[in-house]
């Protein structure tokens, strides 16, 4: 698939700096591979051990935001490790303007009297609830905010607790408490709780729905949406190695979920899903009610990238707001 | 005194080769200054009656705006602001009259009373210095201040010719303006900064100096500098001249994540466009990129600024938009200029731009400065950014007496 490196390129990378040859096989370009060497010191000091025993792992092709153990998103720092998957930037790219739009167009909505309820399944690291905690926190405080993080996966949970105190030391509230149902904790107007689920389960999750009353003004996924054949075939060494399967592969799961149970049992008012080829986002526009409208947002690198979709008889303006977040 | 001048250069001269004790570097900057102090007093700095009438017009619109205030206008922001540069310049004007009287009298007392001459001069010696002060200060206040004058900055810095050497003088002048913001303890970061093959030096920086008012400080060090030395780099003991760029830029708001965003939206679509390295493939969750590289071009401007330091292409690109805002600020503020002086019609020497703005140079322990002529003999001590003030304060001085010869011809 690349170009082979050879002798004379290495030798070249060596006479920069000792280890910056093994950085090669994965950044493939010098630039890069300079690039990543520079974090890397920046994170383990200079001709460190720490610093050797990442660029030796870094040639097997481990995650670099494995060693260094983060990945900024938005104005976030988002903690990153082994079996939770990292944050892509088409991710980051579709939550930051979504939190734009909901900025512009929640913001200025007089009438709503309940905090807006927002909820993000297939959490892994937290990064999409926390942006929206993040940014949204301000405009939002009034009438309130009620954010929901849910994943199958304990190792999720326990890195988006981390997360939620690493970026919001000052909310002192434990988060996702789970033997402290709502009604015990202090009133406030910025919530944000942690849940470990089974969504895939329609029992838990209207186990889960009976305990949050209430509508989820928006649903936001980023699920598991690389087909088995396509796995093998398209997924970058690296990722499929190191990454967690449970996080990247399925076919049309979770988009089914959305439409029977979600949808369906007309828990949600609007939703944006990311996708990974345009046949699941086809797959939802033929399966929902007909009062649904539904969009895709594309990438700034002309990708599908989003579903979205949304009541059409809700009492919001989400026409509105998905307008801004497509453009 | 030319003895003196020239026995001291040659101390200087000497003292560069050793390793310099600071002692004697005080004891010389003092006989500096007595020599200063001393052309001082004899010298009177009288301002053109042209001015003083412009300073009068000032004084008479502040006592308009003041009958106005009693009779209970309330200003909004501008005229607020009108008022307090009315007021300030009316002050000055009052002290520069009071003082210049009392001078006038103490010549008349000499003329009149001889007995009195020891006397009149002694208190002269003082009213003098006090004088051209006031007279300074009235100068400043008659001229434009610079719009951009409070703002923050970013410095940005690139080798020119002279290759490795190049890259390394470029990288002693960035750090040199980082010990400056060090030494006046303004809060800095750098924004981006790409090495060299080697590391030795760099190929390019931006450094953001986050002060409010550190624009004015610092805007009249964009030029070319130049550096004369033996580099590390050579092997034959010759002496090398090498240049480095600064531009300097004001910092137009604060780089927060929302103001880029909402920045970003006042251009329209096809004035702008930002490229990202692509990954073939289909992108999500199937590649796991760290390049993160952001190129941002702005047609109608042709400004081009490519930004990879950070790990985030969301963060990159918020570093090329405050960039390219304070880029397009800068080149807007510079093409009114340049329409001002068209509209004059006459040629102006600019301050800002010129070509070789200074020299270093290392074997002398001489810093010049080509714009008014000023040097120094201490390179350690400026490029600690302890006395480029020394240097700012006469560039500035220089500027100052320009713009009044041009407030003269209007």
């Amino acid at each position: 698939m690349c170009p082979r490196l050879g002798p004379r390129v290495l030798r070249a990378a060596a006479s920069v700096h000792p280890w910056l040859p093994l950085l090669l096989p994965e950044c493939r370009t010098m630039a890069q591979a300079r690039q990543e060497l520079r974090w890397l010191t920046e994170q383990f000091g200079v001709r460190s051990a720490k610093l050797h025993r990442a660029c030796a792992l870094r040639s097997r092709h481990v995650p670099l935001q494995y060693i260094l153990g983060s990945q900024p998103f938005g104005d976030l720092d988002i903690k990153c490790r082994k079996d939770v998957l990292i944050p892509r930037w088409e991710t980051e790219e579709w939550a930051m303007r979504l939190t734009e739009a909901m900025k512009e167009v929640l913001g200025g909505e007089k009438k709503h009297t309940r905090p807006w309820k927002v909820t993000d399944l297939c959490t892994g690291t937290g990064c999409i609830p926390l942006t929206i905690l993040n940014e949204t926190r301000e405009t939002l405080k009034d009438p309130g905010l009620d954010i929901g993080a849910i994943d199958i996966s304990p190792n999720a949970i326990q890195l988006t607790q981390e997360n939620y105190k690493h970026n919001f030391p000052r909310d002192v509230r434990n988060p996702g408490n789970l033997q402290t149902p709502d009604n015990t904790q202090p009133p406030s107007s910025i919530n944000f709780n942690i849940q470990k689920l089974d969504i895939l389960d329609s029992s838990q999750v209207t186990k889960y729905t009976d305990k949050h009353l209430g509508v989820i003004n928006i649903l936001t996924c980023n699920p598991p949406y690389i087909p088995m054949q396509d796995f093998i075939k398209d997924v970058r060494s690296s990722v499929r190695v190191y990454e967690p399967k449970l996080a990247l592969v399925a076919d049309l799961e979770f988009y089914e979920n959305l439409v029977e149970v979600w949808i369906g049992q007309r828990l949600i008012e609007s939703f944006v899903y990311e996708l990974g080829n345009i046949e699941q986002a086809e797959y939802v526009q033929k399966n929902v009610p007909p009062n649904w409208n539904v969009g895709v947002r594309y990438d700034s690198d002309q990708r599908p990238r989003c579903v979205y979709g949304y009541d059409s008889t809700a009492p919001h303006n989400y026409k509105h707001l998905f307008e801004i977040f497509a453009s | 005194m030319l003895l003196r001048t020239s026995y001291t250069s040659l101390i200087t001269r000497t003292l560069s080769q050793l390793k310099r004790s600071p002692y004697i570097r005080k004891r010389l900057q003092s006989t500096d200054a007595t020599a200063q102090l001393s052309q001082d007093v004899s010298e009177i700095k009288q301002l053109p009656p042209t001015l003083i009438s412009k300073a009068d017009q000032y004084r008479k619109e502040f006592i308009d705006l003041e009958n106005e205030l009693t009779n209970g206008t309330n200003f909004d922001v501008e005229g607020q602001k009108k008022f307090a540069k009315c007021s300030s310049v009316a002050e000055t004007l009052k002290e520069y009259k009071d003082v210049w009287s009392e001078i006038e009298e103490l010549q008349e007392m000499i003329k009149v009373d001889p007995t009195l001459k020891d006397d009149a001069q002694q208190e002269l010696s003082v009213k003098i210095p006090q004088f051209n002060k006031v007279s300074n200060d009235l100068l400043g206040k008659l001229l434009p201040t610079h719009p951009f004058a409070d703002k923050p900055c970013l410095v940005e810095l690139r080798p020119g010719v002279g290759g490795v050497e190049a890259m390394i003088f470029a990288q002693d002048l960035l750090s040199m303006y980082t010990n400056y913001a060090h030494t006046h303890r303004w809060k800095y970061h750098i924004i981006s900064q790409q090495q060299n093959e080697s590391g030795s030096g760099i190929l390019g920086a931006v450094l953001s100096i986050d002060q409010p008012g550190s624009y004015d400080r610092l805007r009249l060090e964009a030029g070319v500098h130049r550096v004369q030395r033996i580099p590390a780099t050579e092997t034959k003991g010759r002496t090398h001249t090498s240049t480095a760029a600064v531009v300097v830029l004001p910092q137009m708001a604060d780089d927060s994540e929302n103001s880029v965003s909402a920045y970003e939206r006042t251009f329209k679509p096809d004035e702008i466009r930002i490229d990202f390295k692509r990954a073939s493939g289909k992108g999500g969750q199937h590649v796991n990129t760290t390049d993160s590289a952001v190129r941002l071009t702005h047609f109608p401007s042709g400004i081009v600024i490519s930004m990879q330091d950070e790990r985030s292409q969301h963060k990159n690109k918020a570093k090329a938009f405050t960039l390219l805002r304070a880029r397009l600020a800068e080149k807007e503020q510079h093409d009114k200029e340049a329409s001002d002086i068209a509209a004059r019609k006459e040629q102006v020497s600019t301050t800002d731009r010129s070509d070789k703005i200074r020299t270093y140079n290392y074997p002398q322990n001489r810093i010049t400065d080509h714009r008014c002529s000023f040097t120094i003999h201490d390179i350690p001590g400026v490029m600690a950014g302890e006395r480029l003030d020394d240097i700012i304060e006469a560039t500035k001085a220089h500027e100052t007496e320009e713009k009044a010869k041009n407030l003269l011809v209007e």
